[in-house]
């Protein structure tokens, strides 16, 4: 029942908009961005809030900063050499498309607004296939790449979306570990996505 | 930029206010509420520029690199974790 709602109703929503546009609604100016900022607030609220989370962190020392330090450095990597190897995506494209972690709702929205409706779109399905990948084959990545694999693939979705499968797989004492980085990452999106379109505009 | 300010001030104000129980549930609905109505904005945003609707193919093709790509670096990043921390 979470899997579909996590999953399809996104889907359905994003569905129902392009369905409306081409009935001739046309685009809220300015709608996505307050609905945005309300988002990124409740985010806050909510991680901000979290009961216990400085002592958490602090038990788990600096080690904790690895994993989504890691995350976002391989993401970058891997990025890299995505847009090196394929002369149809730009690095522009390929960093901000990774960027998200696997985050879709949020990071595809932020480059959306931006006034970049095409790559926030790829920024969508890119993400949501992170998810369901992490979601699919966290099983496999746990056996064959260390307990880290599904975390290191859930990205930002490994606090709340995949986290039952990193429990499930890796074990539940990865499941704090899996919980920090994610929120660690949900967190960086916007940062991220910021400091990418300033370094590449 | 206007949303890390938002979220910066989320941040602060749940931390001062410290969330559990109720708030916390309800917090977590308006979060998917809200997913979902931006979700719905950007499926208006997007149905109605005509370069995404031509570009949807490649759009899933590239897209589909980038996930492969940015899974093999998370990937290897979690090795080096893995080899110089946590396999003790």
């Amino acid at each position: 029942m979470n899997l579909i709602r996590e999953n399809l109703f996104p889907l359905l929503a994003f569905g129902a908009g392009i369905g409306a546009a081409r009935l001739g609604l046309a685009p809220v100016e300015r709608g996505g961005m307050i609905v945005l900022c309300f988002l990124v607030f409740l985010v806050g609220l909510s991680v901000g809030g979290t009961p216990g989370i400085l002592a958490l962190m602090k038990k788990m020392k600096g080690r904790i900063f690895l994993i989504p330090l890691g995350v976002i450095l391989g993401t970058a990597a891997g990025n890299i050499v995505a847009a090196l190897l394929f002369s149809g995506i730009s690095l522009r494209q390929a960093l901000l498309g990774g960027a998200g972690y696997g985050y879709y709702s949020l990071s595809a929205i932020l480059i959306t607004e931006q006034g970049e409706p095409v790559l926030g779109a790829m920024a969508l399905v890119s993400n949501m296939m992170r998810e369901l990948a992490t979601l699919a084959g966290a099983g496999l990545m746990a056996r064959f790449l260390t307990p880290l694999g599904p975390i290191m693939a859930g990205g930002a979705t490994s606090m709340d979306v995949t986290l039952p499968a990193v429990t499930r797989f890796s074990g539940a004492d990865y499941a704090p570990l899996s919980f920090v980085s994610g929120l660690l990452l949900s967190i960086a999106v916007p940062f991220m996505i910021a400091l990418i379109s300033m370094i590449l505009p | 930029m206007t949303v890390i300010l938002f979220l910066v001030l989320g941040l602060l104000i749940g931390w001062k206010l410290k969330l559990a129980g109720t708030p916390r549930k309800i917090i977590h609905q308006a979060l998917t509420l809200s997913i979902w109505i931006l979700l719905f904005f950007m499926g208006l945003d997007i149905g109605s520029d005509k370069n995404v609707l031509q570009q949807w193919g490649r759009i899933g093709g590239k897209a589909a690199v980038i996930t492969f790509f940015s899974l093999l670096g998370s990937f290897a990043a979690g090795f080096i974790v893995w080899k110089k921390v946590m396999d003790r």
